[in-house]
């Protein structure tokens, strides 16, 4: 059996040694007080880290949504703009006025259509990803 | 984990603890907040060149790491202080933690014993996560935490009366 070795008692205070070597280490911190006090030493240091991590935690206000939904906004923009433009040319290329406004409201209603169904999905996707979080945790 | 929802699902569990060491290393609340939500975002950025094999742990918290990193060059940058040399009211948190005892303690170590320490306890993370995250063998990593315990452990128990 390989004599232990410092580190070794730092990583059997982590759960990091495989089972084997944990077993064999166990036994000479048992038949070793000097190793005893040593690994004492450290659970009490261990102990008031780990009680000092917690109270520094909390939990942050996370936003990712805003990255994945550039793309999106992007085009909603560019759409945006390209209707308008065509709102502007079947304006001057009629005379009709009503014609005119028909084309206007149809536009309208298409990108009235266009910002229901984005919100929609920014909901769908914001309502999944929190409840996977949830289940995950 | 090329959706973003994939990459929520791996980075919620960690942001509780990623809070608290980015609070350790930033020691004010919003500053912490601020540098997690860099490192969420500058990490999806960068979501290609995570390699699936290696700790997404320890991946995301080398960037977290150099958003805290950031924040402290900026807060350090000569414009940022007031002209009588005062840190601003924002750097430190009014607050008397659990953890300022062990703050004044660590002021004694060596950077890399500190640093490891941190990552260790407030980040949560394991050998191999650290590793990742420090770009050194898992060898090492399990060698230089043992010899970082055991000058804390010198350094509180010379502290107490």
């Amino acid at each position: 059996m390989t004599r232990v070795q410092p580190e070794e008692l730092s990583a059997l205070l982590d759960g990091e040694l495989n089972p084997t070597r944990t077993r064999e280490v166990e036994m000479q911190i048992a038949a070793d007080p000097q190793l005893r006090g040593e690994l004492q030493r450290l659970r009490e240091s261990d102990a008031r880290w780990r009680a000092a991590a917690a109270t520094a935690a909390f939990e942050p206000a996370v936003r990712l949504r805003d990255a994945s939904n550039r793309p999106r906004q992007f085009v909603a923009a560019a759409t945006l703009l390209v209707t308008l433009t065509a709102v502007r040319m079947a304006a001057k290329l009629t005379d009709s006025l009503v014609l005119s406004f028909g084309v206007q409201a149809v536009v309208l209603v298409v990108l009235l259509a266009a910002t229901i169904w984005l919100a929609r999905t920014s909901e769908r996707e914001l309502s999944a990803s929190q409840t996977s979080a949830e289940s995950a945790s | 984990m090329g959706d973003i929802g994939a990459y929520e699902r791996e980075l919620r569990p960690l942001l509780g603890q990623a809070a608290g060491y980015a609070r350790s290393l930033l020691r004010n609340r919003q500053d912490a907040e601020d540098a997690v939500q860099q490192a969420a975002l500058r990490a999806w950025e960068r979501i290609d060149q995570y390699q699936t094999s290696r700790p997404f742990k320890g991946w995301w918290f080398a960037i977290l790491k150099n958003c805290c990193v950031d924040i402290l060059r900026a807060r350090n940058a000569p414009d940022t202080h007031p002209l009588d040399g005062v840190d601003p009211p924002a750097a430190r948190e009014p607050d008397a933690f659990e953890w300022e005892g062990l703050e004044r303690a660590l002021q004694h170590l060596s950077p890399p014993h500190v640093e490891i320490l941190r990552l260790k306890y407030y980040g949560g993370l394991s050998y191999a996560e650290i590793a990742e995250t420090l770009d050194i063998p898992k060898g090492s990593v399990m060698s230089r935490l043992h010899l970082a315990r055991k000058a804390l452990a010198r350094q509180l128990s010379e502290e107490r009366p």
